[in-house]
């Protein structure tokens, strides 16, 4: 045999044995990166000792599109690090925190972080994963002091059968979005935005009569977004999706109706919704940003959103309470993000992601709460630089807590880079918050934006009918869990 | 004591060693080949026959609070008992049947229109695969933002108005939603199979095309005498891929229409993936993907049968 010929069958079999322990290494599921070097630690209760050398991974950490939430993580970084010299923080940028799919595989395929992102709504498969650590024995107020001033409903959130799950990093209620410049034109009140849905109604058919592809309002209605905007409307109206024990449908009622026949009416009646359905959650936002669409019900951040990523003016955007009957709301869906941290981790590794989250997502003052830092670092609004500081969230602490009013001193301090008179009409009508439905959430709102698009679709829609049928598909699919 | 060979015995004795020898030989001519098709082989089992055994196997298991049980045919149970699985069904048959329609058909009278220039060829096949070359989410939200848009926007409006034809809601409505995402799909996907059509078009000899026109045949009988038959394979493969790659329609609804309006577009691989990522219950959704396996490989077996059977006639 030639030499040539050896030295092609010895590459030919590096290349298969190559290709097999490569496909091997793919196919086998990392845990988290690092690890103590030094002891593992011990669930005292007790702060993480700042000698202890521990090696972290959390994600959520901003991208290299976001530059100035970056320098601002990056500051953070520094500062913890003179707190704890020995503890590695290695963060996993992300340019959305996360994506469901994506973060469904992770979990599947249990390659979460050492601490990991989540929205309230994920309790369910994060718990069923089993990758999520009780963390009831290192949570007290010595190491996150602000635990005890919480709201109630983001402590119920982030807690299951009286064990403590997660620590929270947001947390918002709905209100009413809308572009002020818009409103003048219309000739309306942009310091007044409607607060009962016939006002809205009224207001988006002024807006719509501008003309030139201008719409009044928008709404959801497919990938399960329509269904979510039905729940915070039929709330809106006095009404819920389901029973409080979450067994029964709950909508096919007058409150139902009421919600489905004011959509149906701007679309077809009065004009204050456009022909150009908006199926998914981020084909609202284009339109929004570039001043074709007056109002949309959404959270706080939608706002920072349409200014940090799709360079709008913060001062052209108003935040108002969700509309009611006769007035604002009597409640609206609230929702939120959080932090697990992953099971399988090292009692030092544990105390590490409490201290990081703690310091950067809990502590007024510092991390996100350091308003005067954040307002330093922003760039110009409009672009990727600009870090907004002064919109009404993430609204974490309960009012009047040591907590709420130190959020609120920091503040007052730093010289909101946001126009925070413009969302007064919002914080002056607080509209309490009540959770999404607790089972098959994703589920009813699949069946539920048939509903709505039917409504904002289909000019023959019967509601009565499309109400009777979305009630028999949830008690269906709720009877199956 | 001595031992005695007996002439037969040695005579095996020889032949197995003759016969070691020449698979020792064949081996070692072989072991490059044999050192490809491990990797390859390998590589089907982990990323092919693992994942679609390993599917199968959690369709009947049931994840809860990190503890995964035996859970019969729960998942088949509740996937079926879903409101929305028989639409799934006939709003996949629906948009596959459309698209064989559009799909299958329309490449083909490209190909052979294409075929008939002498000159130009070359850029009319770059002109048709274009598309193909786009990321499908980029040519979808193209699609359906400036030609279907569903006010008088869109530029296939504004086409009909100039017609003097009343305008179409497209993929804004539930009846029209379907057939604009079998166009979006047609438009976006028949590069390829026109490019497979040209080729075989192109083997096929010149001198039966003049025996036809010698025998006084127009361009159709020369289509439907000659050139159908010829490619007869070619078209009856790529009728069976589209078939199942239809029944697979997922992107068109996912990213153009959410499944909407009034769930006209959520096809069966689009319910998987809302059971997988949006409820949170793989075992359901893989559940419904064994399903699928089972109707599209019933499909393919009746297909090649079928097909044997009219070659064999």
């Amino acid at each position: 045999m030639s030499a040539r010929h050896k030295r092609k069958k010895v590459a030919a079999l590096a290349c298969a044995a190559a290709v097999a322990f490569g496909a091997g290494a793919c196919s086998s599921s990392g845990g988290g990166s690092g690890g103590g070097t030094g002891a593992d630690g011990v669930a005292d209760g007790k702060p993480l000792d700042p000698n202890a050398t521990v090696t972290i991974s959390i994600d959520c950490a901003p991208a290299s599109d976001q530059p100035g939430l970056q320098a601002q993580y990056n500051d953070d970084l520094a500062t913890f690090k003179v707190k704890y010299p020995h503890v590695t923080v290695n963060p996993l940028p992300k340019t959305k925190c996360e994506d469901p799919a994506t973060f469904t595989a992770m979990l599947k395929g249990h390659t979460e972080t050492n601490a990991f992102y989540a929205y309230f709504t994920d309790q369910n498969q994060v718990l069923n994963s089993g990758d999520a650590a009780d963390i009831s024995a290192y949570v007290n107020p010595q190491t996150v002091p602000g635990i005890k001033d919480l709201l109630p409903t983001v402590t119920k959130e982030i807690s299951n059968g009286g064990k403590l799950y997660a620590l929270p990093r947001l947390y918002y209620t709905t209100g009413l979005i809308y572009n002020r410049d818009l409103f003048k034109r219309a000739g309306l009140d942009p310091d007044k935005p409607p607060t009962t849905w016939a006002d809205l109604a009224a207001d988006a058919a002024k807006i719509s009569a501008l003309g030139g592809g201008i719409t009044g309002y928008e709404d959801y209605s497919g990938g399960n977004t329509g269904g979510w905007h039905f729940g915070d409307e039929i709330d809106s109206v006095g009404g819920a999706l389901t029973t409080p024990d979450g067994t029964k449908a709950a909508f096919n009622n007058a409150q139902g109706r009421q919600v489905l026949q004011n959509l149906y009416d701007m679309r077809w009646r009065t004009g204050g919704i456009g022909a150009t359905p908006v199926t998914q959650w981020a084909d609202a936002f284009p339109p929004l940003a570039s001043g074709k669409v007056g109002m949309i019900i959404g959270a706080p951040d939608v706002i920072s959103h349409l200014t940090n990523s799709l360079g709008a003016t913060p001062q052209q955007w108003g935040l108002g309470p969700m509309p009611g009957l006769s007035g604002p709301a009597p409640a609206t869906q609230d929702g939120g993000d959080l932090f697990y941290v992953k099971k399988s981790d090292t009692p030092n590794q544990i105390k590490a992601a409490i201290a990081w989250i703690n310091y950067e997502y809990m502590t007024p003052g510092q991390g996100q709460f350091n308003y005067a830092r954040n307002v330093g670092l922003s760039g110009d609004p409009g672009t990727n630089k600009f870090i907004a500081v002064g919109l009404p969230e993430p609204q974490l602490w309960a009012p009047n807590t040591a907590m709420a009013q130190a959020d609120a001193a920091a503040l007052k301090a730093a010289n909101a880079n946001m126009p925070v008179a413009n969302y007064a009409p919002y914080l002056e009508n607080p509209v309490p918050g009540v959770g999404e439905p607790p089972i098959a959430a994703q589920q009813i709102y699949a069946v539920l934006d048939n509903a709505m698009s039917a409504v904002m679709t289909n000019k023959n829609a019967n509601i009565p009918q499309l109400l009777g049928d979305a009630e028999s598909k949830v008690n269906q699919i709720l009877a199956n869990q | 004591m001595a031992v005695v060979i007996s002439p037969g015995r040695a005579e095996t004795r020889i032949a197995v060693r003759r016969a070691r020898g020449r698979f020792l030989r064949e081996a070692r001519r072989n072991a490059q080949a044999h050192g490809f098709l491990i990797g390859s082989v390998l590589c089907f089992a982990l990323f092919t026959w693992y994942p679609m055994i390993r599917e199968i196997v959690e369709s009947f298991q049931r994840l809860h609070y990190g503890r995964t049980t035996f859970a019969g045919l729960r998942n088949y149970r509740q996937i079926t008992a879903d409101p929305f699985f028989w639409q799934a069904w006939r709003n996949t048959l629906q948009f596959t049947g459309l698209a064989l329609l559009f799909g299958f058909a329309l490449p083909f009278a490209v190909a052979v229109v294409i075929n008939e220039f002498r000159h130009a060829q070359a850029y009319l096949r770059v002109l048709v695969y274009l598309p193909v070359m786009l990321p499908p989410v980029a040519g979808i939200l193209l699609f359906r933002n400036y030609f279907m848009d569903p006010t008088n926007a869109g530029l296939l409006n504004q086409l009909l108005h100039a017609a003097h034809l009343p305008a179409s809601q497209w993929w804004g409505a539930a009846p029209s939603a379907m057939p604009s995402l079998v166009i979006i799909s047609t438009w976006s996907n028949m590069g390829g199979a026109v490019l497979i059509y040209l080729a075989a078009l192109q083997g096929i000899p010149g001198e039966l095309y003049e025996a036809a026109e010698i025998d006084g045949a127009g361009l159709l009988k020369r289509i439907w005498h000659v050139t159908v038959p010829q490619t007869r394979t070619i078209l009856s493969l790529l009728l069976m891929l589209q078939i199942v790659a239809t029944m697979q329609m997922f992107t068109e609804s996912f990213v153009a229409t959410g499944g909407g309006p009034e769930s006209s577009t959520v096809t069966v691989v689009y319910l998987a993936y809302n059971y997988a990522f949006q409820f949170s219950n793989f075992n359901t959704a893989e559940a419904l993907g064994v399903i699928m396996f089972i109707v599209l490989g019933v499909f393919s077996v009746l297909y090649v049968r079928l097909e044997r059977r009219g070659n064999e006639a």
